[in-house]
């Protein structure tokens, strides 16, 4: 790490810092609006931050803490009342500044102007001045030979966001376009900027640097000559040639590039950008030379040096702190380091190739000769040990804690809580509690949701809560816990619960139960999860924001997790999603049927038994039940399931049965095989083959042959379908 | 520009608000840039400071902007060139021609 990226390092981990304390005293001054520490400490924080990213280059971000200083100064100063709305104003702007931080870690502009200044218009109304006047933008001029840019109404039908910072990767793409233009170029009626107003009718342009460095002195300066060039990126479905066309008059005798760098540019940013030193980036793209660096560099000063000559502290402080920073950052250089989940996912598949190549040889000289006892028998068994080690501790590096997750929601909640004018405690359990990255992206989404329902729709206002003999302000916990190899995340709250009685009338309604049928927490998920469902008092599409239950449990079960609900009527509700550990790895029973192998997820097997034709009991049209652990579990064999056809004059004598249970019902498959248990990395079928009902994905044996991970959400849908295949078995 | 070349008819015009600021209204383009520079010239040598407000201009060329950044450099980071309200098509042209940081 160089001298610049440590800066940057620095910077980023101080941020994050301040804007946490910030955060903190912001939440403790809304319980206690009195100006004191609590204020000191945010203009302490937003002050700190001002001159950091002024010294790392991140002049939106200093621009904005200056505002926002102007604004804390007034509220130090008594003249501006702490009120409710300026907090949540004050904790917006938290993380307002924690994105622009972000993006400009990542190499993006950190904030678009547009968003800057309505926050800036804000801001100015808490400051009691007028917000900017923006009159209507006048016609763009035309291009003729352009090809319209999708409008925000032909966005807005492919349900897509103008302007957004996600990537899209629908058919744009990125083109770096670079434009040094002659310097007589005004004499010749033409001016870029006309140009880049054309340019932005067929394309987002989503990053532009102004080469100024040719601009002389203001003594020597000629109006008439054009002394900028540009570097630009846009973003667009346009071709290579109808972007080159949007330059046509000004093609010859100028130096005008275009290149196609959608592959460089990763989810939108430019990946190249975040690995080398500001200094180096500018100087490239003309914005500085390299006298100008070295003089910077040489100005450079740091924050310990401003807060000595601030008199903020002293410098025998400054030197014990950083002397601890620096043991503590050398301590982390050594035992840490950064790494693209990509080369982890890399290294994942090729410890398992490794590790089919060994079962393969062990395998392969068994046929030869007995191997068992021999040395080389020990060392394949030895190397297939280390391998699997190796699995495991690869599949480690991708779990991440729930802590940064559960502290998002309790922020969510809060500010859901206080836009309703209800009041809410958060409890966090369980946040060192680790899951796989991938796991946790896919399901953060899900349970905002379900935390804005809790808000919305359980907490009852302080009112209605003292007239029900609670406290008024209500409970939300959020608890992670390990539970065999699946993590459990239980959302609860002590709010009103779900209206079952409401929910079982809707239900009658739309033909989703028979009326009389009684809906209890059996069946009440699977009521409200159907797509649209929705009652006044028990809202699915959660928060009025177009996101149903049938989505949230389809996201948690499409990671192979379940997702269950336990309510009370003026208790509460607890959601509980229980998750897979990692997508890397995957713990699982090698069983055979027919010849062909399947893999089921362990985590669903409950036992197996040799089929015994006494333990079969026949119900209603030839339904068979097995007894097994003192209960009757429907049967079935498992080709029956996937519809595969079976000999006819099977008599499943020599059968095996394997007792699936996916915490929604308990089924048994009858099997040829059981052999052992292995664990593999999943590859998809849907993107190396085709989607199949019931089959999550598929991995290859140490035998070279390929076996079938069973997808048990999936199975079971189909096993209690085929009512006509239970009496087949 | 020469001495005896004569500006072009404008559709720019330059007021001064209560606060001192001059609000550039209209388009300005390379044909006022005598006209900029005479009053941007006058008001830096009284006051050493210029301000100046976007908030009713609706284009300007990329010559007028070369020379205000050109005119904000000349005048150094304390106090200098200070540019106040923005209209829409300006925080668009500024935004897309990545004048912005150099002017703002």
């Amino acid at each position: 790490m160089n001298e610049a990226d440590e800066t940057l390092q620095i910077f980023f981990a101080e941020t994050d810092d301040l804007l946490r304390s910030a955060e903190e005293s912001l939440l403790r001054l809304e319980n206690d609006p009195r100006p004191g520490g609590d204020v000191q400490e945010i203009f302490r924080a937003i002050h700190t931050m001002k001159s950091g990213s002024a010294m790392v280059g991140f002049t939106k971000v200093s621009e904005y803490a200056h505002l926002l200083e102007n604004l804390l100064e007034r509220v130090r100063g008594g003249q501006l009342p702490i009120t409710k709305p300026l907090v949540s104003f004050l904790l917006e702007d938290v993380d307002f500044l924690r994105k622009m931080v972000d993006r400009g870690g990542r190499g993006e502009v950190e904030a678009e102007p547009e968003v800057l200044r309505a926050r800036k218009s804000q801001l100015n109304r808490f400051l009691g001045m007028d917000a900017i006047n923006e009159p209507e933008p006048p016609p763009a001029p035309k291009s003729k030979t352009a090809p319209k840019k999708e409008s925000e109404e032909e966005a807005k039908k492919h349900g897509k966001e103008k302007a957004s910072a996600l990537p899209e990767t629908d058919g744009r793409r990125y083109y770096e376009i670079e434009l040094k233009f002659r310097k007589d170029l005004f004499s010749w009626g033409q001016d870029p900027i006309l140009l880049l107003l054309g340019l932005e009718e067929v394309a987002d342009i989503v990053d532009v640097t102004a080469d100024m460095s040719r601009l002389p002195d203001y003594e020597s300066y000629d109006p008439y000559i054009l002394y900028i060039s540009w570097r630009l990126v846009a973003k667009t479905r346009a071709t290579l040639e109808e972007m080159e066309d949007i330059f046509m008059f000004v093609r010859d005798d100028n130096e005008i590039s275009i290149e196609d760098i959608t592959a460089r540019y990763k989810e939108g940013v430019d990946i190249a950008v975040g690995e080398r030193p500001l200094g180096e980036v500018l100087m490239e793209r003309g914005a500085i030379t390299k006298d100008d660096l070295d003089v910077a560099l040489g100005k450079q000063k740091r924050l310990g040096e401003i807060l000595v000559e601030e008199g903020k502290i002293d410098s025998s402080m400054l030197e014990h702190v950083v002397g601890q920073q620096e043991e503590s950052r050398k301590t982390y250089r050594k035992t840490s380091v950064r790494v693209d989940v990509e080369k982890i996912n890399h290294l994942v598949n090729l410890a398992e190739e490794i590790g089919i190549g060994l079962s393969r040889l062990q395998n392969f000289f068994s046929h030869m000769v007995d191997m068992s006892g021999t040395e080389t028998d020990q060392e394949l068994e030895n190397l297939l040990k280390v391998n699997r080690e190796f699995q495991e501790r690869v599949a480690q590096v991708r779990m991440f804690p729930l802590e940064g997750t559960f502290r998002r929601f309790q922020r969510i909640a809060r500010d859901t809580a206080f836009e309703q004018g209800k009041k809410v405690r958060v409890n966090l359990v369980g946040v060192d509690t680790e899951l796989d990255k991938e796991v946790i992206e896919h399901i953060t989404d899900p349970l905002k949701h379900l935390v804005r329902n809790c808000v919305d729709h359980g907490i009852e206002t302080p009112e209605e809560r003292q007239a029900a003999g609670k406290t008024p302000e209500g409970l939300i916990e959020f608890r992670a816990f390990q539970k065999g190899g699946m993590i459990l995340v239980r959302i609860s709250d002590d709010g009103r619960g779900l209206d079952l009685d409401r929910i079982a009338e809707k239900a009658v309604q739309r033909e989703i139960i028979q009326p009389g049928e009684v809906v209890d927490n059996s069946n009440v998920l699977d009521i409200i999860c159907q797509p649209g469902f929705s009652t006044v008092s028990i809202i699915t599409a959660l928060s009025g924001r177009g996101v149903g239950m049938d989505v949230v449990r389809n996201e948690v079960e499409q990671l192979g997790g379940t997702m269950q609900i336990e309510t009370e009527k003026g208790k509460g509700t607890t959601f509980t999603l229980s998750l897979p550990l990692t997508f890397a790895l995957l713990e699982a029973l090698h069983i055979k049927d027919q010849d062909r192998s399947y893999l089921v997820p362990l985590w669903g097997v409950v036992g197996t038994h040799k089929y015994d034709p006494n333990l079969v009991k026949f119900f209603g049209a030839g339904e068979r039940l097995y007894t097994f652990r003192g209960e009757y579990v429907p049967v079935v064999r498992l080709s029956k399931v996937y519809g595969i056809s079976s000999p006819t004059d099977q008599s499943n004598v020599g059968s095996i049965l394997v007792f699936i249970d996916t915490s929604r019902q308990c089924f048994g498959l009858l099997v040829d095989q059981v052999l052992d248990p292995h664990q593999v990395v999943v590859k998809s079928l849907e993107s190396n083959f085709k989607s199949v009902a019931g089959i999550a994905g598929a991995t290859i044996m140490g035998d070279g042959s390929v076996a079938l991970v069973m997808d048990l959400f999936a199975l079971e849908e189909m096993f209690f379908n085929r009512s006509s295949a239970r009496s087949d078995a | 520009m020469e001495e005896n070349q004569v500006p072009a008819p404008r559709n720019f015009t330059v007021s001064q608000d209560m606060d001192g600021a001059y609000v550039l209204k209209g388009e300005l383009t390379i044909h006022d840039l005598d006209y900029l520079r005479e009053f941007l010239e006058s008001s830096a040598v009284r006051s050493g400071r210029v301000v100046l407000s976007f908030a009713e201009l609706a284009f300007a060329d990329t010559a007028s902007l070369q020379f205000l950044a050109s005119f904000k450099r000349g005048m150094g980071i304390s106090g200098g060139l200070v540019i106040g309200g923005l209209s829409s098509e300006m925080e668009k042209i500024l935004r897309i021609s990545g004048l912005a940081s150099h002017l703002l």
